[in-house]
């Protein structure tokens, strides 16, 4: 955050005209990181690598659901695709239906096919859409009934098996699963995407398509374009949800309609075109992961889903009031940037991660304390006592005296890395270079994945000090 | 083509890049271009100008290939373009009058839009950056950051994007309609050196704009449009603004309105007024009167606040700053700020923008007609039943009157033509019984018998002793019409004219801004009552004889003026208090002078009782003469 006004600082001196800001991922990383430190509060054993296995399975399928209505999102008129629920709970029937009768067996086959029907879905709408010139919502919504009423033909009942190869993946055992991988994939796959001329067309179409088509666009063809890669996406979105449900199930697709559109727009994007990305969506899809997982650890009983959804609700509208702020912060804030903000508020969450995960109670700790206690020296103690006296249970043991070593490095290198992170924002814009978010990107996902390898059962780390609490508590 | 063997025998510089032979386009029936002839040479700077609606940004489009034509050909490089990208790619770049850039998008990618191709891109990124700020600095002025996005820049930076856009391709023909409407003096400095050098490089540049002056200097030659054909091409040393009116106007004058005489006010009671009234930001106040019984043209280019201000008297948009009153039948004023105050006050308003703010597409012509009565003709108190034989009484009368061809008045209304679809917006605005109807050019788009009527209707009301304000593009459409024309121009009033004399000429000189404005003070003018206390006082007295205000004549001048300087200051005060003043007063009056009827001018009189001693003299004064 320090770098907002240091960069307006700057630009007034350069008295360059506009701003590069996009604020509009300001509520949604709040929001993401408040959510988390809520949930790791409530329930540790989130951060633990079982715990967030089990989160990238479940979140997944709506991560993709997202990206899929963000595809088509951007490309204006507001196609806001209705239908992408049942869409995925017919590529789910037909994939299971067609796997019992032994037609589709072979992993690379079923890939094919669920991109092959969502990509076939999504081109026949955007045909409609374009040559009919019926509202994109409209076919949208017969869509959405028409597949419902279809699901329910091919499979009136849940039932049937997933292939064999996606019965495992279920699970959740592990973060690196193969549902992680077609996470990162498509993620990886859309950065690449942004780097292309057509998706420059495709943003420009959907922010204004007269412009667009005035200066030679050929807008018929980006919007069909559009509509395929929104249909690759719930193709991948219905195989995530097969791997998760290892069954069929013609009603449980259906759900995802209204948790994707709510995804989609608490992640920023603009239901009127050429405004939506990847980190927004995995950021509102991640969101309202994150408040059903806050409140499944509240006990509401029967009423648990309608509280689900009354949070669904206000969280959204909540959030859309405060992007009323927005025009505030473009006035203020010339060079906004969300990563150095992710980071920065990243590195606040590690910590109260870091706290819950180890700090929580000492008391159930497992590793031998008694040798230590004589060693314990006394008069410091009672000076930080002062201090965390209200916080802590107990004093710090030994071995918390050791974490606290380990923790000190730590907190430097957090600190340097907002630094680092603000110098190069400041170093980029001086530089007149659009941006270096892949790179950084790049540099904090390989990180966060190592982290991710640390920690993952059977890994260097995850047997002695920092994650036995977590596994402990979990079961 | 025939032309082919003139291109041969010609220079490269001179080399005709634009042939267009007899296009014709029609909206409907709007004869847009009725057998326009055009050629534009490379390396010229060539102008097209004419009044509003003559054709000339239709004319930009068709050559731009976005439009395509209903007969004639059209040849641009040998080619006809039919698609923006089949222009773009045969090197045509085009700066339509929107301000077309997409929001959400970064400047660099606004200005190289349409210039990569589906997949891969023209140049690299670096050299797009570079070339956008290289290009931003030389046309704004001003450095701008090439990732900032563009909805976070102000307008005339939009603009320069747009322009940006068309030049980054170099283009053969350059086609700028109404470009620089939304740039400064510097800036427009600035787009004409840019557009020298490209003319020097044997670039064909074609300006649409009303903008006399400018065009003047820029132009090497100037093709003139009336009424969708060209009427005359002027060579670079001919460019003056006499001529360029003189082809504008054009010689002949028809027109069956011509043996009308234009209505004139009985007297000079007040409908409305106006004082120190602004409708853009930062321009001089101007006052304003209206009288009962007179037809009041509004003109003026496109955009020149002429239709904000005939929105603020409509009470439709408020006017930025200064005091809008109506007048009612008693002669108290009430202030108008807004639409609730102006239907109270019986002021309709009919818009010439039927799809936007008139019609309701779903409904049928019944319904579009007595839609705002529905409130006013009720029955059967708090149920609020509509009371639908009264309605049909309405409909019958107005439908008659307007002679709107209609099947069933169920129909819908999208099933009339767009003259009777006016027609019908019309009675909506008579139905309602006004005393004041505000016209924003309710003549768009409907033929002539249809026009003729209505201008019939307009004046048969208007000699009730209603006022009419009407606002128009069309010039013609005023004479034999209109009372008087006010001409606005830069957001207010420049001059004013009067019907009787009128000469469109000299109109559309003013609407360029070539008059001196003198119209404004005259009798004629802004305020044909008040404003001209020094002229001959026949005028006035001629008016004030059949008003019986005898008052005016007895009362000495130094008292005279100190009450009407307090009747301004008392339509300021709240309509409350007024109200009971005058209740007061005309009880007192009924009683002492029974003869006397309420007179529109009592207010005067109440005004002037409140200073005992002169009214109380004067009053039988009056009564005994």
């Amino acid at each position: 955050m320090s770098d907002a006004p240091a960069n307006a600082g700057l630009d007034s001196v350069r008295l360059a005209q506009g701003g590069r800001a996009n604020p509009f991922l300001l509520v949604p990383i709040t929001l993401f990181f408040l959510l988390l430190g809520l949930a790791v509060l409530r329930s540790p054993s989130l951060m633990s690598s079982a715990g967030i296995g089990s989160a990238i399975i479940v979140a997944t399928p709506l991560i993709l659901a997202t990206y899929a209505l963000m595809a088509s999102v951007i490309s204006g008129r507001g196609t806001v695709d209705l239908s992408i629920g049942p869409l995925i709970g017919f590529i789910n029937v037909t994939l299971i239906q067609l796997y019992g009768a032994g037609i589709l067996t072979n992993p690379i086959a079923i890939f094919a096919y669920a991109i092959f029907i969502g990509a076939l879905y999504q081109f026949l709408f955007s045909l409609i859409v374009i040559y009919i010139r019926v509202q994109p919502i409209i076919v949208s919504l017969s869509g959405y009934l028409a597949l419902s009423g279809i699901n329910l033909v091919i499979l009136p009942r849940p039932g049937g098996v997933a292939p064999q190869f996606m019965a495992d993946w279920g699970l959740g055992t592990s973060i690196f699963s193969p549902v992680f991988a077609i996470l990162v994939i498509a993620s990886i796959a859309w950065l690449l995407f942004t780097r292309t001329a057509f998706y420059t067309h495709l943003r420009l179409m959907g922010s204004d398509e007269r412009a667009a088509y005035t200066s030679g666009v050929p807008i018929y063809v980006v919007r069909i374009g559009a509509h395929l890669i929104s249909g690759a996406f719930a193709g991948l979105a219905a195989i995530t949800f097969t791997g998760l449900i290892s069954s069929g199930d013609p009603s449980q697709g259906t759900t995802y309609t209204l948790i994707a559109v709510t995804a989609l727009v608490l992640g920023g994007a603009s239901l009127a075109g050429g405004r939506g990305g990847v980190f927004g969506s995995f950021l509102g899809a991640s969101n309202l992961y994150l408040i059903t997982f806050v409140l499944a650890t509240f006990n509401f009983g029967a009423v648990q889903s309608f509280v689900t959804n009354l949070a669904y609700g206000s969280i959204l509208v909540i959030s859309l009031l405060l992007t009323l702020i927005i025009p505030f912060i473009q006035r203020h804030i010339n060079n906004f940037s969300p990563l150095l903000y992710f980071i920065g508020l990243g590195v606040v969450a590690m910590g109260v991660i870091l706290h819950a995960t180890n700090d929580r109670d000492p008391r159930t700790r497992t590793a031998p304390v008694d040798d230590t206690v004589v060693m314990q020296p006394i008069a410091p103690i009672a000076l930080e006592e002062l201090y965390v006296g209200p916080l802590e249970v107990a004093a710090p043991t030994a071995m918390e005296e050791e974490l606290r070593q380990e923790a000190g490095p730590l907190v430097l290198v957090a600190l340097l890395l907002i630094a680092i992170a603000v110098f190069v924002r400041i170093a980029v814009y001086q530089s007149n270079r659009r941006t270096i978010a892949p790179a950084v990107a790049v540099v904090v996902a390989a990180l966060v994945l190592f982290g991710a390898y640390l920690m993952r059962a059977g890994g260097p780390f995850a047997p002695n000090n920092s994650e036995p609490t977590a596994t402990e508590e979990s079961r | 083509m025939s032309s082919a063997t003139v291109e041969n025998s010609q220079t490269a510089q001179g080399r005709e890049t634009i042939i267009v032979r007899n296009v014709k386009k029609f909206f409907g029936p709007t004869r847009a271009l009725d057998g326009v002839n055009f050629t534009a040479r490379a390396g010229e700077i060539h102008a097209v100008v004419g009044g509003n609606g003559c054709g000339k940004s239709t004319m930009a489009k068709v050559v731009s290939g976005i439009l395509p034509v209903d007969g004639g050909t059209v040849s641009i490089l040998r080619e006809t373009p039919s698609t923006p990208a089949e222009s773009k790619a045969i090197g045509i770049s085009t700066v339509y009058q929107e301000v077309l850039v997409a929001d959400e998008s970064t400047v660099v990618d606004n200005i190289f839009m349409g210039s990569d191709a589906l997949f891969s891109k023209s140049m690299s990124q670096e050299h797009k950056v570079a070339r956008t700020a290289e290009l931003m600095q030389e046309l704004a002025g001003e450095p701008v950051d090439p990732f900032a996005i563009a909805g976070t820049l102000p307008l005339g930076l939009k603009q320069w994007i747009t322009i940006a856009r068309a030049l980054v391709s170099d283009p053969r023909i350059l086609i700028l309609d109404e470009s620089s409407a939304a740039l400064d003096f510097d800036s427009t400095e600035r787009l004409f050196a840019k557009m020298r050098s490209l003319r020097d490089d044997g670039t064909t540049i074609l300006i649409v704009t009303h903008r006399i002056a400018e065009l003047i200097r820029i132009s090497d030659r100037a093709t003139v449009l009336r009424d969708g054909r060209d009427v005359g091409v002027l060579e670079k040393e001919q460019i003056t603004e006499k001529n360029l009116l003189a082809l504008m106007t054009g010689e002949e004058n028809t027109g069956t309105s011509h043996s009308h005489e234009a209505p004139q006010p009985r007297d000079s009671s007040l409908a409305m007024r106006g004082e120190n009234v602004t409708v853009w930001p930062d321009t001089k106040p101007f006052d304003f009167e209206i009288r009962r019984g007179e037809i009041v043209g509004i003109a003026g280019l496109d955009g020149q606040g002429q239709d904000a201000f005939i929105r603020a008297v409509a009470g439709v948009e408020p006017a930025r700053s200064g005091l809008i009153q109506v007048s009612d039948r008693h002669g108290e004023y009430h202030a108008v700020r807004n639409l609730a105050d102006a239907v109270e006050a019986k002021i309709s308003y009919v818009s010439g923008d039927r799809k936007r703010e008139g019609i309701f597409a779903s409904m049928s012509i019944f319904e579009n007609m007595v839609m705002p009565l529905y409130r006013e003709k009720k029955r059967g108190g708090i149920l609020s039943i509509i009371d639908w034989p009264t309605l049909g009484t309405i409909f019958r009368r107005e439908a008659d009157n307007l002679l709107i061809k209609f099947g069933l008045r169920e129909d819908r209304i999208t099933s009339l033509s767009g003259g009777n679809q006016q027609k019908v917006l019309i009675g909506r605005g008579f139905a309602m019984r006004p005393d004041v109807i505000a016209l924003n050019d309710p003549a768009r788009g409907i033929d002539v018998g249809a026009k003729t009527e209505l201008y019939k209707h307009l004046r048969t009301f208007a000699s009730d002793g209603k006022s009419v304000v009407y606002m128009s593009s069309e010039l013609e459409e005023f004479i034999g019409f209109a009372t008087r024309v006010i001409v606005f121009r830069d957001g207010r009033p420049f001059d004013a004219f009067d019907g009787r004399t009128l000469d469109p000429k000299r109109v559309l000189e003013a609407m360029f801004g070539q008059t001196d404005g003198r119209g404004l003070e005259s009798h004629w003018g802004l305020k044909p009552v008040t404003g001209n206390v020094n002229t001959p006082g026949e005028q006035r007295g001629a008016r004030t004889a059949i008003d019986g205000v005898k008052v005016s004549v007895e009362v000495p001048k130094d008292i005279r003026e100190a009450m009407e300087r307090r009747n301004r200051a008392a339509a300021l005060i709240p309509a409350t208090e007024r109200a009971e003043i005058e209740r007061s007063v005309s009880n007192v009056q009924t009683h002492t002078r029974s003869a006397v009827p309420v007179m529109p001018k009592s207010i005067r009189i109440v005004e002037f009782d409140r200073e005992r001693g002169e009214a109380r003299e004067i009053r039988p004064g009056g009564s005994g003469k």
